[in-house]
């Protein structure tokens, strides 16, 4: 009786270990050869927080353009402007960030109309070592320049996988929405 | 019951590794996440 659970005991500990392991073996910041090699582009752009970006972006993420750029200043003659930027952040049941996403997108408005929509940029940030960035999914626009209102919705794809026997990978979806009317509201709206 | 007492340091052990292996599993999300979305604006000059 004895011996039998002593050999069980063994038994769970070798198969703890393993899994330790196993699941600690991938290093922060590794790629995965399962990734196209097509995305190392992107993956390296990501730490940097300027994916698909027009304009540089400052540290903490905002724009670092104050100001309307020249060929856009005959369309918002008269028109107030500003920069919205939405962000769906996932974290642990615990608390911790495991990644953002996010989009900004800068625009004027004239109280009827969108006047001008420029610097759009979207991307990553802040990701957990055990999740890998894979890529963005779909950009959809509804309205423009000259319509009373416009949005912006992107979505990005995110997995993680743990290298545990029997545990699949996950994937997800975020998105991030971003509605702006003609008297200068905006709506952000997203998931994880 | 002989056999746990002579294995009690072994026993505490293997409790101790299963709860960091479960408290890494919650941590990296695992077992779900929660979602939160943040707006941020600022105005532009002319």
């Amino acid at each position: 009786m004895h011996q039998t659970l002593e050999s069980a005991f063994r038994t769970v500990v070798a198969v703890i270990i393993v899994l330790a392991a196993s699941t600690a073996a991938p290093a922060r910041g590794a790629v995965p050869a399962s990734i196209d090699p097509s995305l190392l582009a992107v993956e390296a752009q990501a730490s940097d927080e300027g994916v698909e970006s027009s304009v540089a972006v400052t540290e903490s993420g905002a724009l670092s353009r104050t100001t309307v750029p020249g060929s856009m200043r005959s369309a918002a003659a008269g028109s107030s402007c500003k920069w919205v930027k939405g962000t769906a952040t996932y974290k642990s049941v615990l608390g911790f960030v495991l990644y953002k996403y996010w989009e900004k997108q800068s625009f004027c408005y004239d109280g009827a109309r969108i006047t001008a929509l420029w610097d759009y940029s979207r991307g990553p940030s802040k990701i957990d070592s055990t999740w890998d960035w894979v890529g963005h999914v779909n950009l959809v626009r509804t309205g423009g320049v000259g319509t009373g209102g416009a949005s912006v919705k992107t979505e990005g794809h995110f997995k993680q996988c743990l290298n545990i026997p029997l545990v699949s990978c996950k994937h997800r979806y975020p998105w991030v929405r971003i509605g702006m009317d003609n008297s200068g509201a905006v709506s952000i709206t997203g998931h994880n | 019951m002989t056999w746990a007492k002579s294995h009690r340091w072994q026993l505490a052990a293997l409790a101790i590794v299963l709860l960091v292996f479960v408290f890494y599993l919650l941590a990296v999300g695992a077992f779900g996440g929660i979602t939160e979305v943040t707006t941020e604006t600022g105005p532009i000059g002319p």
